[in-house]
Parts: C-alpha cells; sequence; structure tokens
C-alpha cells in the first residue's frame, strides 16, 4: 500500500504546486521588473478567492466566468495597489517600498475582514461536484485535474504573452534595463502597472483553485500560501519565470511528501527549511545564474 | 534650419552643478560632435537632450517644439534616438528581439521590416547572429547592435555617446564609416567622443565642453586646427 500511498501524495502534491506556482510567478515577476518582493502579492491570492465564492455563489456564475471576473477585479486591485503604494516611491529605498509592502498587505488583510466578515466561507458544493476517477488503485478528483489544467493553461498563456507579444517583450527590457527601455519609446509605468495586473490576475485565479481544493475561503488564507509561493521563487531562483513554476511544484510535492513519510505536523515547516537551504547553499536559486558584482 | 536648439541649460547631478548655462544648435543634415575631458558633461548634455535626467533651468527644442523635461519616452516618440554610453543592449534578449524594440513606437511594419533589413545590410554581423543573445556579442557587435536598435525607430536625429568607447583601431575606423553612412542617408548626428580627432574628422562643427560649460566652437576645420584644441585633445 505504501506506493499507493506514495502516489496519491504525489498527486496532491502536483495539484497544491501547480497553485503555488501561479502565485510565486507573480511575485518572480513583480520582482524581476522593480526589484521588489510584494509582500501583498498572498492578499490579492485571497481577495480574488473571494471574488471567485461571490460570483459563484451569489450570482450563481459558473467556475469559468466567475474566474475570468475576478482576475479582472484582481488585476485592477494589483494596479491600484501599484499605483497609490508602490509607485509614489519608485525612486525611495528598497527597504521602504519593502515596509510599504508589508504594510499594504495588513491593510488589504483587514479591509477584507471587514468587508467579508471573518468567518470562514465555502463555495457551494454544486460549483463543481466532486467526481472520482479511478486509475488502477489510484484515485484523481476532477477537482485535482480541473486545478493542474488551469495552472497549466495559465502558464503557457502568460509564457506567450511574455514571450511573443509587444507588451511581454516591453516588459523583459524594462527587467533588464529600464532607463534604456525608456530610450526604445516604452512608457516603463505603464509597463510595471501591466506587470501586476497580470501577476494580480494569476494569484486571483490560484486563490480560486486553493478556495476550491481546501473549500475555504477567509481574510487570512494568503498569508500561509503566499510565504510558501515566495519561497517557492526564491528556490527557482527570484525574478525567473521558469523557476518560478519549478519552485512552485517543488514546494506543492515536498509538502505533501513530508505529511506521506512523516507527520503532517510538518508541512508547513518545509517551506522554511527549503528557504533556508537555498539560501545557505545557493542564494541566487536552483535556475538562478551567479550575479557577479561590478565593482 | 534649426533642428535642435538647446539654450541656457542648467543641470545638477546630486549636488554637483554638472550643466552651467550649455547652449549650442544643430541643424538638420549636419553631424555636430561634443569633444571635451572625462567629467567635462558632454554624457549629461545627451541625457538631458533625451530627458533622462531632469533640467533645472533652460530650454530643450526640437523641430520647434519645447521638450524640455518631457518623459523620456515621448521624446524617443519625436525621432529623437537616443544611444546611450556602454551600449545598454539587452543582454537576454536576441538581437532580433532588440531591433525591434527599437521600433517599438512604430506603427508603419512594413517600413520597419524594410529598416530591419537595411540594418542588417548596414552591420552584416548583426544579420549572422541575429538568433543570438545580446549578451553573447563582443564589444563591437553590441556597439553595433546599439545603434542598429537605434536606426529602427527611424530617427531625424540620433545622439551618439562614446561609441568608438573600448574598441579596437579598425573597429573604430568601421563605427565612424557607419556614422557618416548614417549621415548621409538623412539622419541628424550629435556626437559625443573622446576619440576628439576622429570625431572632429567627420564633424560639420564641434563644441568643447570644459566642466559643465562650452568652452569654444567653430567648424570642425577650425577647431582641427586650433591651438588650444590642438593641445588639450589632440594631442598637440
Amino acid at each position: 500500500m505504501q506506493w499507493q500511498l506514495l502516489a496519491a501524495q504525489l498527486i496532491n502534491g502536483i495539484a497544491l504546486g501547480s497553485t503555488y506556482a501561479l502565485i510565486a510567478l507573480g511575485y518572480t515577476m513583480v520582482y524581476g521588473i522593480i526589484r521588489l518582493i510584494n509582500f501583498a502579492h498572498g492578499d490579492i491570492f485571497m481577495l480574488g478567492a473571494y471574488f471567485g465564492l461571490i460570483a459563484i455563489s451569489s450570482y450563481n456564475l459558473s467556475l469559468i466566468p466567475a474566474m475570468i471576473i475576478s482576475m479582472c477585479l484582481a488585476a485592477l486591485v494589483g494596479i491600484t495597489l501599484d499605483r497609490i503604494a508602490y509607485r509614489p516611491l519608485r525612486q525611495s529605498p528598497r527597504i521602504t517600498v519593502l515596509i510599504t509592502a508589508i504594510g499594504a498587505s495588513l491593510l488589504i488583510q483587514s479591509l477584507a475582514q471587514l468587508i467579508f466578515g471573518a468567518d470562514y466561507r465555502s463555495f457551494p458544493a454544486k460549483a463543481i461536484p466532486i467526481k472520482i476517477i479511478r486509475l488502477g488503485s489510484i484515485i484523481i478528483t476532477n477537482r485535482q485535474i480541473i486545478i493542474f489544467g488551469t495552472a497549466i493553461l495559465l502558464m503557457i498563456l502568460l509564457h506567450l504573452i511574455v514571450n511573443y507579444t509587444k507588451l511581454g517583450k516591453a516588459m523583459r527590457a524594462v527587467s533588464m534595463d529600464k532607463e534604456a527601455a525608456q530610450l526604445m519609446g516604452i512608457n516603463v509605468d505603464r509597463v510595471i502597472a501591466f506587470t501586476f495586473a497580470v501577476g494580480s490576475a494569476l494569484a486571483a485565479a490560484a486563490g480560486i483553485l486553493v478556495g476550491i481544493l481546501y473549500n475555504s475561503v477567509d481574510p487570512y488564507m494568503g498569508t500561509l500560501p503566499g510565504l510558501k509561493a515566495f519561497v517557492a521563487a526564491v528556490l527557482g531562483g527570484i525574478g525567473i519565470i521558469p523557476g518560478a513554476v519549478f519552485g512552485g511544484f517543488f514546494m506543492g510535492i515536498a509538502e505533501n511528501m513530508v505529511v506521506a513519510f512523516g507527520s503532517s505536523t510538518y508541512r508547513d515547516a518545509v517551506a522554511f527549511a527549503v528557504l533556508i537551504l537555498v539560501l545557505l547553499i545557493k542564494p541566487s536559486g536552483l535556475l538562478g545564474k551567479r550575479v557577479q558584482e561590478k565593482v | 534650419m534649426e533642428l535642435l536648439k538647446v539654450q541656457d541649460l542648467d543641470v545638477y547631478y546630486g549636488g554637483i552643478h554638472a550643466l552651467k548655462q550649455v547652449s549650442f544648435t544643430i541643424n538638420a543634415g549636419e553631424i555636430v560632435t561634443l569633444i571635451g575631458a572625462n567629467g567635462a558633461g558632454k554624457s549629461t548634455t545627451l541625457r538631458a537632450v533625451s530627458g533622462l535626467v531632469p533640467t533645472s533651468s533652460g530650454s530643450v527644442e526640437f523641430k520647434g517644439v519645447d521638450i524640455t523635461n518631457m518623459p523620456a519616452h515621448k521624446i524617443a516618440g519625436l525621432k529623437l534616438t537616443h544611444v546611450p554610453e556602454g551600449r545598454r543592449v539587452f543582454a537576454n534578449l536576441s538581437v532580433e528581439v532588440n531591433l525591434q524594440l527599437g521600433a517599438y513606437l512604430r506603427k508603419d511594419k512594413a517600413q520597419v521590416q524594410e529598416d530591419l533589413e537595411r540594418v542588417y545590410t548596414l552591420f552584416p554581423r548583426l544579420a549572422e547572429r541575429r538568433r543570438q543573445l545580446a549578451g553573447s556579442l563582443s564589444g563591437g557587435e553590441q556597439q553595433m547592435l546599439a545603434m542598429g536598435r537605434g536606426l529602427m525607430a527611424n530617427p531625424e536625429l540620433m545622439l551618439l555617446d562614446e561609441p568608438s568607447m573600448g574598441l579596437a583601431p579598425l573597429l573604430v575606423r568601421e563605427i565612424f564609416r557607419v556614422i557618416e553612412e548614417i549621415n548621409r542617408s538623412g539622419t541628424t548626428i550629435l556626437l559625443v567622443e573622446q576619440n576628439a580627432k576622429m570625431a572632429l574628422n567627420v564633424a560639420n562643427r564641434a563644441y568643447v565642453l570644459e566642466n559643465g560649460a562650452v568652452k569654444l566652437s567653430g567648424t570642425a576645420a577650425e577647431l582641427l586646427q586650433d591651438e588650444r584644441v590642438r593641445k588639450a585633445y589632440l594631442g598637440g
């Protein structure tokens, strides 16, 4: 029976990891472009879950339109956050912006508690009825497949946007050299806003997917997945898009392996053990290049 | 016709008075060069014109339009292109994507494609390496890419900052040959160079900057004969 447990936890890990990967993408994109760890990112993930929940339970929308609406609203929140909290500090020391991000995180959590209430809420069961799929003796639920499939689809979409659209290319140019990008006629502030929009939309999708996975939504649900996704981004090499995807899956699988072979007590500790190990052994992340300090 | 008119420009750079009442003009079709020692304010002048550094007083007019303190990305849209010091190519993007980004604001797709071919004809080395990452190019190739990227904007005025810096003599001559060719095809050029001799040989007129102020100006031929210029910048 041991290998079936292993397979089951591996599947759980892949489903959970795909949501971490979606969140980690936002962290890493924003870091890549303005060198900021946006600590409010996990809270946008939480808002995304609420937007989806409300769209499904109050407006009777089905999953896909609810997700699209939630992603659009979260994108607006992300743009607003950048516009009012971060953009005025563009020339400030990084620590100032970092502290602002922590403040923004607390503010969004408190506002969410004020507006949505502190209670746990859940998606109506009819939103996605559970179906069980048996592959031999391995059990997969349709929810796991939806989560994994949606995440992969969004990642492919992001890959196409970043590599093949004009704005995506501008985004990469800005992340490499802001001044040179301006000389090309690229409006740097607009590209940064676009980055926040895309990252926030991905986080919102992850929020709905996690809400479905655990069937629970609350104002503080963003904290732990946010931290774990942050570790995932660091693990893959912060600022590197494929690194975030790799890190996300790694974290999800590692967490579930700890549950399978150790104790579920330590499932959250694994994230921080990984963080410490990465920072000790390869601070630039597994896919990161060593940055040479220029003298 | 005056294409660029800079009047009494003052720039402060972190407490330093970097430009003091700098005035100069560039007529359409010319090559004008700014020469001067390290720290004389040559690069700062270009950066003030292209909007990368704020000016505290004075004015910059391009094609009769006041562009003083306009955001850099808007100035780029007026066909005033700045090829910055140190090439500043996008290292992790391919040569071709770098060139496409040069044409970021242009809507005339067919013309952009033609200009891309033109850049590849001007710099055959870039055509050979179009799929390579810009960061993998040699210094000379990166300079060609930086200039090619600037040309992709189809500029009326091109600001060139130290295009020959750090290049082998053979490449320096190649770069200067291309500068003349770009100018012949209708682009006006403001050239900043440490290599004053080469610069004066291709330029129509020149301004000499010292400690952030214009000390001398005249036609390139005059300055090549000027005793002070010969002593200070041309090695006697």
